[in-house]
């Protein structure tokens, strides 16, 4: 075979196995009678075999960080990597705002949903027109459905209403006596009649209470039981719904009781003479002081605007019965006619032998 | 999350996965390691920019591997006049500009042992002396184990002429490691 017959580039496709099968019987009959083909043939063959033996060659790792820098990367890795703290935290500052609301909320408006066993339909007569002020809350917690003797109207404890008059006593005020000295007294207005009853205008509940808050008892039919009641076995149905009347506590801004006390009457007498200092000359309601007692607060006298007392509820531990109360600047509204203040808040709890013990909120 | 700013996230660990890959490529298509280092970032960081154009997240490492031919093309026409189209016997490409090799002159391989590292150190001397093409068919077909299909298509030269073309190279090379090669053989 002639050196022009030499298949050279035949030679490299027989290596990479891309000739047919009649070039590769022809390349190989060649290779067996040319030497320097042969040679040929393996010298590629070897150089073949080093190239593919060549190493993997490790990049430098400032290749990394620099593809990292020119690329945002590492903007977006340090953001991933502070995400998940600024996530925690704000999960965190959303889980105490919660618990704080709960809190809040709890104290300052549902703590009496502790006070189950307190029932309030409990008397034998009901007080006409007194003024009752409930939460919405308070009302529904009483699902005690005492059933009480059948009642007896009778007169509310009138409270002589709080007018320029009553001001003028206090002897020494501040200048806002004057002021109101020089407003005229509004005069009374005449009875009005409420579901058949003559009912005397009470300006003490149209100053002390916010409208919302202020309910003109109005005397009920009320069954009569000659047992204490059942909190369990006794508990309303939904159309049972409770009146706002048969839920027994005087509260107001006006009591002649001046000074802060804390009372707890057991017996007939003690009402008496807890109603001849709070409301002399008035009634007295009847409690059943078999069944019930009475708890009451008053502030005494003060001349801040809005401020009352409240009963928030009571609560029975095995050693004592605690009342919660609380005093507050926002319970009383319409105000402007007056200067001075006696807040009170008496109310019928269950009778209970244990010590009574009062706290304030 | 959507699929996008997940693959950047993990962009780093494909990186870091493929990086030995990219730069072997890299350095032996541009004959230089530190062209390659180049190379190889010019290539990742076109590769963060696309990454929308990722079809399969399996053929990342393909995608790396066309995304470097194809930046060390764009490369390749940015020195056209430096180096010759597809000289079969190109000369050194030091002489013409290209990148200097660290074995300066062609004696410098015959004073090595075709053995370990010697060998090594004699191919990437003979691969350095090659023109950017020579060097790109070599690498694809002997080193990287490329067909001849896919050689055509990655450097988009025709079909036909591949076999040709491969010979020439490969003899070129032959011609530059003989006097070592010839005394083992």
């Amino acid at each position: 075979m002639t050196s022009e017959a030499h298949p050279l580039d035949q030679l490299s496709a027989y290596i990479d196995e891309v000739v047919n099968n009649e070039e590769r019987l022809s390349i190989e009959t060649h290779l067996t009678q040319c030497q320097d083909c042969e040679r040929r043939y393996q010298e590629l063959l070897h150089i073949r075999k080093v190239l593919r033996e060549s190493p993997i060659l490790v990049p430098p790792e400032s290749l990394y960080r620099s593809v990292r820098d020119r690329s945002g990367m590492a903007k977006k890795v340090t953001w991933r990597r502070l995400r998940i703290p600024f996530a925690a935290i704000a999960a965190l500052c959303l889980l105490l705002f919660a618990v704080w609301l709960c809190i809040d909320k709890f104290l300052k408006h549902q703590l009496t949903l502790l006070f189950l066993d307190m029932p309030q339909q409990i008397f034998k007569h009901i007080a006409v027109s007194t003024p009752i002020a409930l939460a919405p809350e308070t009302q529904s917690m009483n699902p005690s459905s005492a059933t009480i003797i059948p009642s007896v109207v009778t007169p509310a404890p009138v409270v002589t209403p709080a007018t320029t008059t009553s001001v003028a006593r206090v002897p020494s005020l501040p200048k806002e006596e004057e002021k109101v000295e020089k407003i005229v007294p509004t005069p009374a207005k005449p009875p009005k009649k409420v579901s058949g009853k003559t009912v005397r205008p009470n300006r003490r509940s149209k100053v002390a209470l916010s409208p919302e808050r202020v309910v003109t008892a109005v005397p009920g039919e009320i069954p009569k039981t000659s047992t204490r009641p059942s909190l369990v076995a006794n508990l309303p149905s939904h159309s049972q719904v409770l009146k706002p009347s048969d839920l027994v506590e005087w509260k107001g801004a006006h009591s002649k009781i001046q000074k802060k006390r804390t009372l707890h009457i057991r017996s007939a007498s003690g009402m008496r003479d807890l109603w001849r200092r709070h409301a002399p000359g008035e009634p007295v309601p009847e409690v059943d002081f078999e069944v019930y007692d009475v708890v009451g607060v008053t502030l005494g006298q003060t001349h801040v605007k809005g401020k009352g007392i409240e009963i928030m509820g009571t609560r029975t531990t095995p050693d004592s019965l605690i009342v919660y109360y609380r005093e507050a600047a926002d319970l009383f509204r319409q105000h402007s006619m007056v200067v001075a203040y006696a807040p009170y808040h008496f109310k019928v709890i269950p009778k209970s032998d244990l010590p009574v013990q009062f706290q304030k909120i | 999350m959507d699929s996008l700013e997940k693959l950047r996230q993990q962009f780093e660990g494909h990186m870091r996965a493929h990086g030995a890959m990219v730069f072997s490529l890299a350095t032996r298509l541009m004959g230089d390691p530190v062209e390659g280092a180049k190379l190889t970032e010019v290539t990742f960081l076109a590769a963060y920019i696309q990454l929308d154009q990722l079809k399969d997240e399996d053929q990342m490492g393909e995608w790396f591997y066309r995304l470097c031919i194809r930046a060390w093309k764009e490369k390749t026409l940015e020195t056209k006049k430096q180096y010759s189209r597809f000289k079969i016997y190109a000369s050194p490409s030091h002489k013409e500009g290209g990148p200097e090799s660290e074995i300066p002159g062609l004696d410098a391989p015959l004073m090595v042992v075709w053995e370990g590292e010697g060998r090594q150190k004699a191919l990437k001397h003979a691969l350095s002396q090659l023109g950017p093409e020579e060097r790109a068919l070599i690498v694809l077909r002997d080193i990287d184990d490329k067909s001849y299909e896919e050689i055509s298509e990655l450097l988009e030269i025709p079909l036909d002429t591949m076999t040709t073309r491969i010979a020439r190279v490969r003899d070129h090379v032959r011609q530059i490691l003989i006097p070592i090669i010839s005394k083992v053989l």
